[in-house]
């Protein structure tokens, strides 16, 4: 019975879905009486920006893929900037084709069936056109505010142009997606992806959580491109309970959140650095449990130390960020 | 099969999906249409929506496969996404609305509009789940509570063999929270090249995670219980910005303010122990202990960023900030169990904790020639720890009255510790040729600590890249860093005798081992290889190979962590047969190891605090994590009618301990290793029925085996004096099937 209703809800849905098709219908675009043959037409009207129609003349919708599409998106097209932010002709600030792309003049006055000059400022993979050329036409919009830092970033020093991430001509900018963004980065962070994928690990993969959520791409204060100033503070942003400050400190956790935890995905439980005990063992050693040796004659059948098995050190130590509490200096309080 | 409605999202999605059918009836200035491109060119310029509700049934509950995702739930559950892209017709006008997971517990909500060069406002809602076990146990009988009581007739003992209730008690509690956030955004551009922007973010976080609930003294005589804590979080963040930008000078200076909120600031359990020996009577069962939990606390900032282009090649950037952390929660009393004797009044209420974070930053970067760049930066960061210090005569896990004479080691004096750090780094980077670009850098950073044994610390840091272009398709680059840390004098009991009685300090002399270096201020060398090559060895296929090495070597640590070392190693293949066919196969391997000594400083072996180095009490770690990802993908988009698609991912680790200890060294056995396996299946498919509506399909198959030797075999009373938890590691199969129809629209 209980699966029947979740049919019929399910089709309740739909029909409502389906009922409201006519209406949905009726505020879509209603066909042109004729088709406008652009590249034909030698007094073009713009389609999307001002003074496209030297661009669109050419590029129109009886234009192919380009083919310079990621994996991850086939076909932009160029007419798909119409869909962007960038097709908004009413925001002044909006550029025009030649904006970006130079004023190519050889490009849009050639003449025979060859393949055409490129354009000034060519974005496609193996263009001549180099990182800091591609870069300085976004950023002659795009500065200040989080890009102030972008001149002399890692990206921007390491040839990583704007639109090695981004894809302007695109209806969908995945990196801007937190469920793609991640896909993005992998392209070349090689090493966050096999981290993302270790049983401990922030919840990128599953669209929770972005990269840029921590870094900054676009440059940053910080160190690793971090949002914040410091790792600490990044970490705070999420965890502040962790931030105190506390009656008694933990001074690695005061320090640096990565003498402890790695931030990308760990083999270990709350993505540590290695298994306790003996990330513990690594600062503490003295006379009692601290110098320790914990081996197998730990576990069962043979033992069950209690250092070492369940949540090892913090079986007893639980507030190894910092205790509040007044009976609290060894943390267990 | 039993299934499972989930009945609140199913309002949810349906309000959401009354609610855009209604933005668009109630804008249709949004939507108006002029004569003008054909519908054609229409598609193929106007921005796309589209609304998608289906059904997704998941095979099998477990709380690993739906960690983050919400999918945890056995059963039917109905799910829908909403994507709403509207743009005004002659204005700027825009209105987005982006809904994704509205059925499951990972649901995101978020709507913006406004008038594109002008203002925008945005409101998202947010849900994380995060699912932390669903095979623990305990035998409170009401777990999730800030109180935790035993069962009637509860019979307690000094180890957990003798409790003969502990076993038949012993219930399923899930362990899992939720955070939900409301967040609001607003831009405003105003005249004069300076714009604004406001947004404010108020975030619950509820449920429960596990903590050791502890009486007694550590390195004594403790009696633990694994318990749930309950979450209990509301926290708000607000943030203001004004900004200035022309072409030649970029101004913002901002204001945060983060505050942090904790409802349930203790916990309180009851002992499952009798009064053991060390203990005052009335401190076992049915006594109550309690632990603080997180405080109340807030950071305040204020900040202020500046680009500056001094000249066509040379621009200046900068921030200074300054923020005020504070934390001045009550606090709570040395002990709740009312038996106890308090001779010593605790020396204030509350910390009066503040923090104050002063940091600047400033980078020059110049384009010398064609050939030359050159970055140079600056960083301070200053910690100064304002809060007070006071002397504590602290009880040991509510189970003895106050020690009082002078040379106990209960009192105990806080230890605020402040830090400078500072950093200079130049990079220069040189255009050998059109297709070899080389880069030198150095950095050195130098820091100051208080309240450490180390005061101060300076490490140096040389960088070496170069970038070659081989050809047209092929491309590689190779990378070097070297650093080299130094610290002062390591003066292994300086926090000791700053927070210890000077009594008790003049007895015990240290109380960590001397020969033993901390590894976040022991001096340390580190090396850094980066190495890949990207080449087409055919048109359409993209090959990456990359290869990293990194390793710590604490060469000055004769006891504490030794080494750490990873290599990491992948390959990745892309492939666009066809325009509409493309695949990708990745495969990654990584490895993870470190190596640590240690002394067990005990009589038997020769050694204690008299010998501290003595040989036959030496011991070693070698802990490694190896990791192997593989993945393999395909897509196939003939064209506008169908589309279909398929994702395998194989991800296995395996952890490796491996103990040595001195001759002599009884019960020395091996570890078994832990491993974690993932094989995982995806398959998609899209079909488009008429011409606005379309059929998608979605299938996974996920398979995770894991094994922990911390859970393997443990029983509620295997530690005799820590309650278990009879907690496994996950291991699973599960199957999720979703089937959806969206409809498209402009």
């Amino acid at each position: 019975m209980q699966l029947a209703r979740h049919v019929l809800a399910f089709c309740a849905v739909i029909g409502t879905l389906a009922a409201a098709t006519p209406l949905l219908a009726a505020d879509a675009p209603k066909a042109a009486p004729t088709k406008v043959n652009l590249a034909a037409d030698p007094n073009a009207k713009d389609l999307i920006l001002k003074g496209d129609a030297k661009c669109t003349g050419c590029h129109d919708e009886a234009d192919e893929p380009t083919g310079a599409g990621t994996m991850l998106e086939l076909n932009p097209g160029v007419l798909a900037i119409g869909k962007t932010k960038h097709g908004v002709k009413a925001d002044k600030r909006t550029p025009t084709c030649t904006d970006c792309h130079g004023d190519s003049e050889k490009h849009r006055t050639h003449k025979g069936s060859d393949k055409p000059p490129k354009v000034d400022r060519s974005f496609r993979s193996h263009t001549p056109t180099s990182a800091e050329q591609r870069d300085a036409a976004c950023m002659s919009c795009h500065k200040g505010g989080n890009r102030m830092n972008w001149p002399g970033s890692q990206h921007a020093n390491g040839d990583v142009s704007c639109n090695a991430c981004h894809k302007v001509h695109s209806k969908k900018d995945l990196v801007r997606d937190k469920y793609a963004q991640a896909e993005v980065c992998y392209t070349c962070h090689k090493d966050q992806r096999v981290e993302m994928r270790k049983p401990s690990h922030h919840p990128v993969n599953e669209g929770k959580v972005v990269c840029s959520a921590c870094h900054n791409l676009h440059g940053s204060t910080g160190p690793k491109l971090l949002i914040k100033n410091t790792l600490n503070e990044t970490c705070y942003s999420c965890h502040m309970e962790k931030r105190g400050p506390f009656l008694w400190e933990h001074p690695p956790a005061a320090d640096n959140c990565a003498n402890c935890h790695v931030p990308h995905g760990s083999n270990n439980t709350a993505l540590l650095k290695t298994r306790q005990p003996y990330l513990c063992e690594q600062c503490h050693d003295y006379t009692n449990h601290p110098g320790n040796v914990y081996s197998g004659s730990g576990l069962p059948p043979n033992g069950a130390a209690q250092q070492m098995v369940l949540r090892a050190c913090a079986n007893c130590h639980t507030q190894v960020h910092g205790s509040n509490h007044p009976s609290g200096p060894r943390f267990t309080r | 099969m039993k299934t499972r409605l989930n009945r609140h999202p199913v309002r949810k999605i349906l309000a959401v999906s009354i609610s855009a059918i209604g933005l668009m009836a109630a804008a249709p200035n949004l939507m108006a249409q002029t004569d003008g491109p054909s519908e054609e060119v229409l598609n193929l310029i106007r921005p796309d929506s589209e609304i998608s509700f289906g059904v997704l049934d998941v095979s099998k509950s477990s709380y690993k496969f739906g960690d983050y995702t919400g999918m945890h739930k056995k059963g039917a559950h109905l799910n829908g996404d909403v994507r709403v892209n509207m743009r005004g017709e002659g204005n700027a006008n825009y209105l987005e609305i982006d809904a994704t997971n509205l059925g499951l517990d990972s649901r995101n909500f978020k709507i913006k509009g406004g008038e594109q060069g002008n203002y925008g406002l945005s409101l998202e809602y947010d849900e994380i789940s995060k699912l932390w076990y669903d095979s623990y146990q305990t035998p409170y009988v009401n777990p999730g509570s800030t109180r935790l009581d035993l069962p009637a007739g509860w019979v307690a003992s000094a180890t957990t063999p003798g409790m003969t209730q502990l076993t038949g008690n012993m219930k399923s509690f899930n362990i899992e929270t939720q955070r939900k956030s409301v967040a609001f955004g607003l831009t405003k551009l105003l005249g004069g090249d300076w714009d604004v922007a406001v947004d404010f973010k108020h975030e619950t976080k509820q449920g429960n995670r596990l903590l050791g609930a502890v009486f007694g003294n550590s390195g004594g005589n403790p009696r633990a219980a694994v318990l749930p804590e309950p979450v209990d979080y509301v926290t708000r963040q607000f943030n203001l910005s004004a900004r200035y930008t022309t072409d030649k000078l970029q101004f913002q200076a901002g204001y945060s303010a983060s505050l942090f909120d904790n409802k349930k600031p203790f916990l309180q359990f009851q002992n499952a122990y009798t009064t053991i020996a060390g203990w005052t009577a009335g401190t076992g069962f049915p006594a109550y202990g309690q632990i603080g939990l997180p405080p109340d606390n807030q950071a305040h900032q204020l900040s202020a960023s500046l680009g500056y282009q001094l000249s066509k090649a040379t621009r200046l950037a900068g921030t200074f900030s300054y923020s005020r952390l504070t934390q001045n929660d009550s606090f709570l009393p040395y002990t709740s169990n009312p038996v106890l004797v308090i001779t010593n009044p605790m020396p204030r209420s509350s910390l009066e904790g503040k923090v104050n974070n002063t940091h600047l930053d400033m980078k020059l970067t110049s384009k010398l020639s064609s050939d030359w760049n050159l970055v140079a930066a600056y960083r301070y960061d200053d910690k100064a720890n304002k809060t007070p210090q006071s002397l504590y005569d602290y009880i040991g896990g509510d189970s003895t009255n106050q020690n009082v004479v002078a040379n106990s080691d209960r009192w105990r004096t806080n230890l605020p510790g402040s830090s400078t750090k500072q950093l200079i780094e130049v990079e220069a980077i040189y255009r050998l040729s059109a297709h070899t670009k080389l880069k030198f850098g150095g950095e050195y950073e130098w820091a100051k600590k208080t309240f450490e044994a180390v005061s101060n610390e300076k490490e140096h840091t040389l960088k070496a890249e170069v970038h070659h272009h081989f050809s047209d398709t092929t491309a590689g680059g190779l990378s070097y860093a070297w650093s080299d840390r130094q610290t002062s004098d390591y003066l292994f009991a300086a926090p000791f005798a700053a927070s210890f009685a000077p009594a008790y300090v003049a007895a015990q002399s240290w109380d960590n081992n001397p020969f033993q270096k901390k590894f976040f201020m022991a001096p340390r060398t580190r090396d850094k290889i980066h190495a890949f090559v990207n080449f087409e060895p055919m048109e359409k296929v993209d090959v990456h190979l990359g290869f990293d090495f990194k390793d710590d070597n604490y060469t000055k640590s004769y006891y504490g962590l030794q080494d750490a070392r990873g290599y990491g190693a992948n390959v990745d293949v892309n492939i666009a047969a066809t325009d509409a066919l493309t695949a990708h196969v990745y495969a990654a391997a990584d490895r993870y190891t470190n190596f640590e000594r240690s002394n067990r400083l005990a009589a038997g072996c020769g050694g204690g605090k008299a010998n501290p180095t003595a040989p036959g009490c030496d011991w070693t770690a070698n802990l490694s994590d190896h990791n192997y990802l593989t993945g393999l993908g395909l897509r196939y988009r003939p064209g506008e009618k169908y589309e279909i698609g398929a994702d395998y991912t194989y991800s296995k680790s395996i952890g490796k301990t491996d103990m040595w200890a001195a001759a002599g060294t009884t019960g020395l056995l091996p570890l078994p290793e832990n491993t974690n396996t993932l094989n995982r299946i995806d398959l998609f498919g899209r079909y488009a029925l008429q011409k606005n509506l379309s059929l998608n399909v979605k299938y996974i198959y996920e398979r995770f085996q894991a094994t922990d030797w911390a859970l393997e075999g443990l029983t509620p009373a295997s530690m005799a004096n820590v309650i278990g938890t009879n907690q496994v590691a996950p291991n699973y199969s599960v199957h999720a099937l979703g089937v959806s129809l969206s409809y498209q629209f402009k």
